[in-house]
């Protein structure tokens, strides 16, 4: 399943355009509903005034880098949005800076004084008193009521998108409402408020064809409260913050991958581990190298688990991937000598992920023939540092099963923005969990 | 004195093509087959000079009416006076007098017994050439189909053998006719013979190299031995090529041939220095697996993979504290 992208617009793109068109295109909502049009008009003329577009503004070029939505959540000036909208002043404070812009055009600077980057949330200080402005409280919902989302697709201007609550999704670390609704680029931390105009969640990402997602009130409402609290003061340098919510995160997820008795699954003939957490979903496959012939010169056996959540830090950045692969390969044709030649092909492939040099350092490797409990293997770490964020990793372990000459799994566990002793944990107790059937 | 006529090959330097004593007698200088220094020149005439002894005793040549006549280096002449060291151009021919009694140099002493063997080496035996371009091809087949995991693994393997082939016959091709336009010596066996030689001793490194990165990942002294053993390879071609192109000794060529090598090796450093801060997105590592019983594969235990990953930590930590 691919990944949901987030919908900030990097810029007004074709590909924006196209994200926009498809939206109108979309069939008008169920006409079961009383009068959809008139409650949806009402809405947009009652709300709209509580939200503005956010821009991110390159300080060299002093043009738009990226825009955004924001909302009013309290009568002094603060504004909700999600952080991938504001992530860039984030991780480069210097050349980059917020505003948001008035109904009547005018801008005005804001800063961002709080960020959760887990759930996808940052708060401004607009320093505009705000009378009109959403409260934040719990709201009592069933699946299928109807929702109204609002923001500015593609920078066209302010717009409302109806659409229906489905409840929250299952697979994630931590709940998102899945809204079905056409939330387009730009329209990243508006608003989606019920027709009474309570606000349910923050537009966050989209997979398309109105598969949309919503972080939900209960984060905002949290890092609000946080903010409001007496003595709040503004991390001085907001990448601290986002480091320690990042540690503490994964506790959650990896403090106990692979503890105790992991669940297991027979993959040709080895033994490996399956959907280590709730979280994982798992799919497989099976290819003959030719699938003309009754005994193919050898098969392959994939199975592949992940999560579908991640954690935007920057454009070209995530955290909390975590992702298994075993690939086993059998042969009952080829020789010892052309297995291995198969078997290094298939190991050799690099699938560490890509990068950029202002957030990650080059990939060092180590590679090893280690005897691990259950089965001699070769393994490989490629590590790399965030330079952002200081002492979180990404890292690759591969593991290649030794012993037979017609038999091989190679096996990838991939973790990004890890702490070094969740890497250095995994790393050492995954070699236990690769074993013959 | 007796005095010796040499005929100078034109063009480059001054090869004798032909000595002759000049007696007393007349000597006849010409084209036709009647003189004594027959000329394959076509700008001298049939008989175009003489040389005849005076009663002085001085040696003069004369022109016999030639239609280019004679030039000793100051324009045409009919009468030159000839003794050691005298140079008289006939047509487009040299002729060279020296005195017979000019001393000459000692014999140079051959390097060594066997370096006659080398200089004509195994390249140059037809059994030796065979030997070496059927092993390799051989050696060839047999990796190529080892290598193959798809079907049909001993067609794929004849084509990349032909394919190589025909990459070797191209390369000793330019080789030959450049030795041909050189030294007027084609060779084309022997050089396909160096090239299939190189070619089996390329393949065989690669798996040297490939098995020592499976057993021995950690090993630090592999990566000086195999770049060691790429510049042997590099020396033994140059100073081959040497062997079979020139005459020089042994350690004159494995001197060329080192030379060659740190030439290559300076090279690779200097490009190794100016990319070691570059930034590469991708990751390096050895995913050489080999199917051999792993009680012969060294390995170390779980806490020492710990040990090593701690190592990995410290250099990442160190790339991040660069900045």
């Amino acid at each position: 399943m691919p990944r949901p992208s987030r919908v900030r617009t990097p810029s007004r793109s074709a590909i924006a355009l196209i994200a926009l068109l498809a939206g109108a295109l979309v069939p008008a909502p169920s006409q079961a509903q009383d009068e959809p049009r008139e409650v949806t008009s009402s809405v947009f003329a009652r709300y709209s005034d509580r939200i503005l577009k956010i821009q991110i503004i390159e300080a060299s070029s002093n043009a738009k880098r990226s825009i955004g939505t924001g909302f009013f959540v309290s009568p002094d000036g603060l504004m909700m949005t999600n952080y991938h909208v504001v992530s860039e002043r984030v991780q480069e404070k210097a050349d980059h800076r917020v505003e948001i812009v008035e109904a009547d055009g005018s801008t005005r600077a804001a800063e961002v004084i709080a960020v959760d980057v887990v759930h996808d949330l940052a708060v401004l200080r607009t320093g505009r008193p705000s009378p009109s402005h959403f409260t934040l409280a719990p709201v009592a919902l069933r699946q299928g009521d109807r929702l109204y989302s609002l923001g500015h697709p593609s920078d066209l201007g302010l717009s409302i998108v109806e659409g229906t609550y489905n409840g929250n999704l299952k697979h994630t670390l931590y709940p998102k409402i899945h809204f079905t609704g056409s939330i387009n680029p730009g329209m990243s931390g508006g608003p989606a408020i019920t027709a009474a105009g309570a606000v349910v969640g923050v537009n966050v990402s989209t997979m398309g064809e109105q598969r949309s997602f919503l972080v939900p009130e209960a984060q905002a409402t949290r890092l609000l409260a946080r903010v409001q609290a007496p003595g709040f003061v503004p991390a001085a340098d907001l990448l601290t913050e986002v480091t320690a919510q990042l540690r503490e995160y994964q506790q959650a997820y990896l403090g106990g991958l692979f503890a105790g008795a992991p669940k297991r699954a027979d993959v040709g003939p080895f033994r490996v581990v399956t959907e280590p957490a709730p979280i994982f979903r798992c799919w497989g496959g099976a290819e003959r190298s030719d699938e003309a012939e009754a005994e193919p010169m050898y098969n392959e056996v994939w199975h592949r688990c992940g999560t579908d959540d991640d954690v935007f830090i920057a454009d070209d950045q995530r955290a909390g991937v975590v992702e298994l692969v075993h690939v086993a390969l059998t042969s009952a044709r080829l020789n010892a000598a052309q297995f291995g030649a198969l078997y290094t092909s298939r190991f050799s492939v690099d699938d560490t992920p890509g990068g950029d040099e202002r957030h990650v350092t080059a990939w060092r490797c180590a590679t090893r023939n280690v005897a691990a409990p259950a089965t001699p293997v070769r393994a490989v770490l490629c590590l790399r540092g965030l330079r952002k964020l200081p002492g979180l990793y990404d890292a690759v372990l591969k593991v290649a099963v030794l012993g037979r000459s017609n038999a091989g799994l190679s096996s990838t566990l991939t973790l990004s923005g890890a702490s070094w002793e969740n890497v250095d944990r995994i790393a050492t107790r995954y070699l236990e969990l690769v074993a013959w059937r | 004195m007796a005095l010796i006529l040499e005929v100078l090959a034109t063009g480059r330097g001054a090869e004798v093509r032909q000595r002759l004593a000049v007696g007393d007698g007349p000597v006849a200088i010409g084209r036709a087959l009647d003189n004594a220094l027959v000329l394959d020149d076509p700008h001298v005439d049939a008989h175009h000079a003489r040389i005849e002894r005076l009663e002085d005793g001085a040696l003069v040549l004369t022109d016999l009416g030639s239609v280019n006549g004679l030039d000793a280096g100051g324009g045409r002449a009919t009468r030159v006076a000839v003794g050691h060291g005298t140079t008289v151009t006939v047509g487009r021919t040299v002729l060279r007098f020296r005195d017979a009694a000019v001393p000459v140099p000692p014999a140079v002493p051959l390097p060594s017994a066997t370096a006659d063997v080398t200089v004509a080496g195994w390249w140059d035996r037809p059994r030796g050439r065979a030997a070496v371009l059927v092993g390799t091809a051989g050696f060839a087949l047999v990796d190529s189909w080892l290598g193959t995991v798809e079907r049909g693994a001993a067609a794929r393997s004849f084509g990349a053998l032909l394919a190589m082939g025909a990459l070797a016959g191209l390369w000793a091709g330019v080789w030959a006719v450049t030795g041909r336009a050189v030294r007027g010596q084609f060779r084309f066996a022997s050089h396909l013979a160096v090239v299939a030689a190189g070619l089996a001793a390329f393949r065989l490194l690669t798996h040297v190299d490939a098995w020592g990165q499976f057993l021995l990942p950690a090993a630090t002294f592999f990566a000086p031995v195999q770049v060691g053993l790429w510049l042997f390879l590099v020396a033994a071609m140059v100073a081959g090529h040497l062997a079979a192109a020139t005459a020089l000794a042994p350690v004159q060529r494995w001197r060329a041939g080192a030379t060659a090598s740190g030439i290559v090796l300076l090279l690779v450093a200097v490009f190794a220095l100016l990319e070691e801060d570059r930034f590469t997105p991708a990751a390096e590592f050895s995913g050489v697996v080999r199917t051999i019983d792993p009680a012969f594969v060294p390995q170390q235990s779980v806490a020492e993979w710990g040990a090593t990953i701690a190592d990995l930590r410290g250099e990442v930590d160190s790339l991040l504290a660069k900045e």
